[in-house]
């Protein structure tokens, strides 16, 4: 079984994630950006995401870079500096979120459970991780479509925005019914103790990343306070 | 045991049950197939039978449910998984894991099982479905027939006495549907009761003890494997039923008489520095249907989207009509249907959809109203059935007067009727000097629209050959 090198607790992961995504909000600076980034490329590294963590970070410092050009505002009309602005801090999130999308689902389940969530909230949040990978294969496809139809053009954006949308929301209706109701059929709604193939379990790795994650966080906030400004 | 007293089922929101007064006993071991024209409501006597049709989509049951005898009423739905396994028309849509041994652990965790016990039956689930060496694998990795295989596994491992499959065989090559047969015959002699919606017929009649006809919502009429057999082709067309034996398939060494409309020299593929296409050479002439089959992820897909310009080869060179196309090129001439039709669909409306790029938006209408589309002209594509979407973006695809049609599973789904007025459309484009390429595993299919078959294997052209 291929397992990753350092195995992450679900819910040290969801911390993670939860301070990355109020980290993306208050810091100002991309160098401060970069360098939590930076932590993110490690901690997914870690976990055997080595391609995802490299590109991820490469793309956040390119993005970086292009922004902190004097006098460049932004990558043509269809990336505005403030658009620019918004990938890097939504990709230092995304990074955050990628550990926990390639997590089995039984383990997803099985922590929420441990946790004591309400099901309300621990299935929606299931479902989601699951589907973000369906539906970027469902953009895909309609793109080749367009392509082939000829009506994929960067001149009429709104008009290939409208295009992109109808198809890939008419299957994403479709795939989600076909998901949730195979997972209604397996079981999932069921109410009582949920188990896990794999062991759920906070060790100590998981303090450890935690504590790395707290302080790396603090000296973001630090460098980006304090010493950018 | 299944048994459905007096059901009528409508969807949530409509005012017309889409299956009525439906009486069925399904015996414990006994293996029933349903069958009928796209429509006629074989999906939802699935969806009763599992429980989604009033649980998930909410809709309006008339009449009594019994399994095991108990009524289905009474059991919470989050049970029913337990004694009743569904394995969808498509496996992929409904993983949820992204590795497969996590998808056969799914359910078992979901009813919360010892981690021993469910270890236990992942081995015995792999072992029975032949999936033992994929466990480790990524699901999206597989071929439709090894994700096939997987889906059943995740259902095998909870062990219900009950499984309902929904055209199981839609996207399987002849190989995986022949693994199939023999899985399903495994099922039925472990005593588990199956009921199976199909269109394919050929690969059940060894192992139905009873094949059930559907139409418009009611069960019409009952046959044995034996009496399907002997149906004549006018009985297969009154019920819109596919053949009950695969047509034999004669051909000959190929000989290429005809004007030249595609040549390929030496073309070669890698996805991620894995070979997918590997020297393949090959001249199309105008006027042919031209069939390529092959096993799943043999490349097939992959070399349809280098020909119609979508992505590009790694080496080799594509003539279209005696000129070296480029990708650009490639796209002004070819044009790909893919599978999902969903996702090809662009318009608020049928007429609209073909007017989009047509090159001639005047003759839209004639064009819908040949492929027998005319009174849905105003109709959302959405809201058409799967046979007419198909139909649909056959005729925008004809409204962009392409010189090559490559079309990609196009029968997936397809009842008799429809699969047979779509081998008509093709050799009627055929005809008018066009040339089509069809990626497809349907024989029956083949046997009526192609003129020409070319096997592809591990990205390499194995045969090449002219149907009789």
């Amino acid at each position: 079984m291929r397992r990753p090198a350092v195995h992450v607790d679900f819910r040290a992961k969801l911390a993670v994630f939860a301070l990355m995504f109020v980290l993306s909000a208050l810091l100002i600076h991309d160098v401060s950006v970069c360098l939590a980034m930076l932590f993110m490329t490690l901690y997914l590294c870690a976990q055997s995401f080595y391609r995802a963590g490299i590109v991820y970070f490469l793309t956040g410092c390119t993005i970086a870079f292009l922004r902190s050009l004097p006098g460049v505002e932004g990558i043509t009309i269809l990336l505005p500096d403030v658009l620019l602005f918004a990938i890097l801090r939504i990709t230092l999130v995304i990074m955050a979120a990628y550990a926990m999308m390639r997590m089995p689902p039984g383990e997803i389940t099985a922590a929420f459970m441990k946790m004591r969530l309400p099901s309300a909230l621990a299935l929606p949040i299931t479902f989601m991780l699951r589907f973000a990978p369906t539906v970027r294969g469902e953009f895909r496809t309609v793109f080749a479509a367009l392509r082939m139809r000829g009506l994929l053009s960067m001149t009429h954006p709104l008009r290939t925005f409208e295009y992109t949308l109808i198809p890939v929301i008419t299957r994403s209706t479709v795939l989600s019914d076909n998901l949730a109701a195979s997972a209604e059929l397996r079981g999932i709604s069921n109410p009582g103790i949920h188990s896990s193939l794999r062991l759920i379990r906070f060790q100590k790795i998981d303090s450890l990343l935690l504590l790395l994650a707290f302080g790396f966080s603090a000296i973001c906030l630090y460098i980006d306070r304090w010493v950018m400004t | 045991m299944i048994e459905l007293k007096q059901v009528s089922f409508s969807y949530d929101g409509s005012a017309f049950p889409v299956v009525h007064d439906l009486n069925l006993t399904v015996q414990k071991g006994e293996l029933v197939v349903i069958t009928g024209k796209s429509g006629c409501g074989k999906t939802t006597v699935t969806r009763i039978i599992n429980g989604l049709a009033t649980h998930f989509y909410r809709g309006a049951l008339d009449g009594q449910i019994v399994i095991d005898g108990q009524n289905q009423h009474d059991i919470p739905f989050w049970k029913i998984g337990k004694r009743i396994g569904a394995v969808l028309q498509d496996p992929s849509s409904q993983f949820f894991a992204d590795q497969a041994i996590d998808e056969i652990a799914f359910g078992c965790e979901n009813y919360g099982m010892e981690r021993h016990e469910m270890q236990r039956r992942i081995s015995r689930a792999a072992e029975k479905t032949g999936s033992t060496a994929l466990l480790d694998q990524r699901l999206y990795d597989l071929s439709s027939g090894q994700q096939q295989r997987l889906a059943i596994a995740s259902i095998y491992a909870i062990s219900p006495d009950i499984y309902v499959f929904d055209e199981p065989s839609a996207n399987l090559d002849s190989e995986a549907v022949e693994r199939l047969r023999l899985l399903l015959g495994a099922l039925k002699k472990e005593g588990k009761t199956v009921l199976i919606s199909e269109h394919r017929l050929f690969y059940l009649a060894e192992v139905a003890d009873r094949i059930v006809c559907m139409k418009n919502g009611v069960f019409t009429k009952t046959f044995s494997s034996a009496e399907l057999s002997r149906l004549n082709t006018d009985d297969l067309r009154w019920f819109g039923l596919r053949c009950a034996a695969l047509p034999v398939l004669n051909t000959r060494a190929q000989c290429t008489h005809k004007e030249e409309a595609m040549v390929i020299e030496h073309l070669s593929f890698a996805y991620k520095k894995t070979p997918v296409i590997h020297d393949f050479s090959m001249q199309i002439g105008r006027g042919e249907v031209v069939a390529l089959t092959g096993p799943n992820g043999a490349g097939k897909t992959s070399l349809a989207r280098i020909l119609s310009g979508l992505i590009t080869e790694k080496s080799g060179r594509i003539l279209v009509e005696h000129h070296s196309a480029s990708r650009r090129l490639r796209r002004k001439l070819v044009f790909f249907v893919m599978q999902h039709a969903d996702s090809q669909l662009f318009a608020e409306s049928a007429l609209e959809e073909i007017r989009l790029s047509a090159q001639a938006p005047e003759q839209a209408e004639t064009l819908l109203e040949s492929y027998g589309l005319s009174p849905f002209k105003d109709a959302h594509p959405s809201t058409l059935s799967g046979g007419q979407k198909q139909r649909l973006l056959l005729a925008a695809a004809e409204s962009m007067k392409p010189s090559i049609l490559i079309l990609d599973e196009p029968t997936s789904g397809l009842d008799g009727e429809n699969m047979r007025l779509l081998a008509a459309r093709m050799r009627e484009f055929a005809a008018r000097g066009k040339t089509v390429l069809v990626i497809t595993h349907d024989q029956e299919f083949i046997a009526l629209a192609c003129s020409r078959l070319i096997r592809l294997e591990h990205g390499r052209k194995i045969f090449d050959k002219q149907i009789m």
